[in-house]
């Protein structure tokens, strides 16, 4: 039977934010841990300045809340 | 080719290939000349338009280049051509005169001129008559009087950054920015003079003076950022329009309404009006961002508590220059101080935008939004 996933609330979507910080605490090249939406819902977004060493693994879930990553490059001042 | 045709394509080539390819040259500024010749294949054969930038920071650590092409019209036995000097003769084998030659069907007139000089004698004038030559600046990197929203603003060590909105701070007005742009990354001196237009972009001192840096949120080292900002107080007799946002959508005015809500959602439309690429359009993708790592010149700095922002269509949200960029949300409220970005990312691949909320800006600052 499909599992129906409860509502991503907002106060959900801050709880894995705080998680994944932790999480990702270890990776040289995070540039930012937010919030963004996915199909809709809220959901944690983590950029990453290049792409990760192969073999790591990276969460695609925190407590059925979504996480985005997506490889922004450095950041610079503009 | 017709006088017309030659014309049409000097100024489709000036704007298209030229322009772009000195913004390229000059962000190679400081990379090795491998990285540079390399570069300059991928980059014309992905034909990928660049802005016209340069980022906020600190003048001596950009080493000038000449200018080196022109673009004009020669007449060549009763036909007209598109008329190319280049300064330096590697530029000739150069992809940027391939380029050229392939847009002008092979109907180029190329010569080197060496540099030239404003004093140059008749004799070392060009070998054909140019008949035209012009390249447009646009208003926000000209100087702006009354000085307005999203004009080229800096410290008078900083190449250029842009003029966000006008506040009260106290009884005296101030014009806000960036740190980075205002205070030159904290090094600046409370005092220290303010340009409009910025340095970079012709500004002079002591007669393009407009305000005097007064006020900044320090940028720490340790521990997390919020805000990368400073206030300029503006000179007596210098006049200012805190309302208009000029050509911001589909190049019309609009009227900044004030300050928007303190919380701005994924998915949200905004704009802003930036000394680089003008007026552009955006999308919020993330808010409430934390362990944003930006690159300053004094190091790696984190950011928390940050929105950001992807260009619409196929353009970036901001280029280097574009730093202290008001962004305002669709109903033309004050959302975020524009401060960073980086190249890749964002679902047209064209980078991604960082900005600090205007709430957070606003209160650390003490200032009250003028609109």
């Amino acid at each position: 039977m499909k599992r129906v996933m409860p509502l991503v609330t907002l106060e959900r979507a801050q709880a894995a934010k705080k998680t994944a910080q932790r999480l990702f605490e270890t990776v040289d090249s995070v540039v930012g841990v937010g919030i963004t939406r996915l199909g809709g819902q809220y959901a944690v977004k983590v950029n990453l300045s290049g792409p990760v060493a192969p073999g790591t693994e990276l969460p695609t879930e925190i407590d059925g809340v979504p996480v985005r990553v997506e490889v922004t490059g450095a950041i610079r001042p503009r | 080719m017709r006088l017309e045709s030659a014309r049409g394509l000097k100024q489709q080539l000036l704007k298209e290939v030229v322009e772009p390819f000195v913004v390229w040259a000059s962000r190679l500024r400081g990379k090795t000349a491998s990285t540079a010749v390399s570069a300059a294949g991928a980059e014309s054969a992905a034909g990928r338009p660049i802005a016209f930038g340069v980022s906020a920071r600190p003048l001596d650590t950009v080493p000038k280049i000449p200018r080196s092409v022109a673009l004009g019209v020669a007449r060549h036995q009763g036909e007209y051509k598109l008329a190319v000097r280049v300064q330096r003769p590697s530029l000739v084998e150069s992809p940027l005169m391939q380029h050229l030659t392939r847009e002008a069907k092979g109907e180029v007139d190329v010569r080197i001129v060496g540099r030239i000089d404003k004093r140059a004698s008749a004799r070392r004038s060009a070998p054909s008559p140019i008949l035209a030559d012009a390249v447009v600046i646009p208003w926000y990197q000209r100087n702006t009087r009354p000085l307005s929203i999203g004009a080229s603003v800096g410290h008078v060590d900083v190449t250029a950054g842009t003029i966000s909105a006008f506040v009260k701070r106290g009884g005296a007005t101030y014009l806000l920015s960036n740190n980075h742009v205002l205070a030159n990354e904290d090094q600046a001196r409370a005092g220290d003079r303010i340009l409009q237009r910025a340095k970079y972009d012709g500004g002079r001192d002591p007669s393009e003076r407009v305000a005097r840096v007064r006020f900044w949120i320090k940028l720490k080292q340790t521990g997390a950022n919020f805000v990368d900002g400073a206030l300029a107080e503006i000179d007596k007799g210098i006049a200012y329009d805190a309302s208009r946002l000029r050509g911001l959508v589909n190049g019309e005015d609009r009227k900044l309404m004030g300050v928007g809500p303190a919380f701005t959602d994924e998915g949200e439309m905004v704009f802003k009006i930036g000394r680089t690429t003008g007026s552009t359009g955006g999308r919020v993708t993330a808010f409430d961002l934390d362990n944003v790592v930006v690159n300053y010149d004094k190091g790696n700095l984190r950011f928390d508590g940050q929105i950001e922002i992807e260009g619409v269509g196929n353009a970036a949200f901001s280029d280097g220059g574009d730093s202290g960029s008001l962004i305002v949300n669709a109903r033309m409220e004050a959302a975020a101080l524009l401060f960073a970005g980086g190249d890749s990312g964002g679902s047209n691949g064209r980078g991604l935008t960082y900005a600090n909320p205007i709430h957070r800006v606003l209160k650390d600052l003490k200032a009250t939004l003028l609109f």
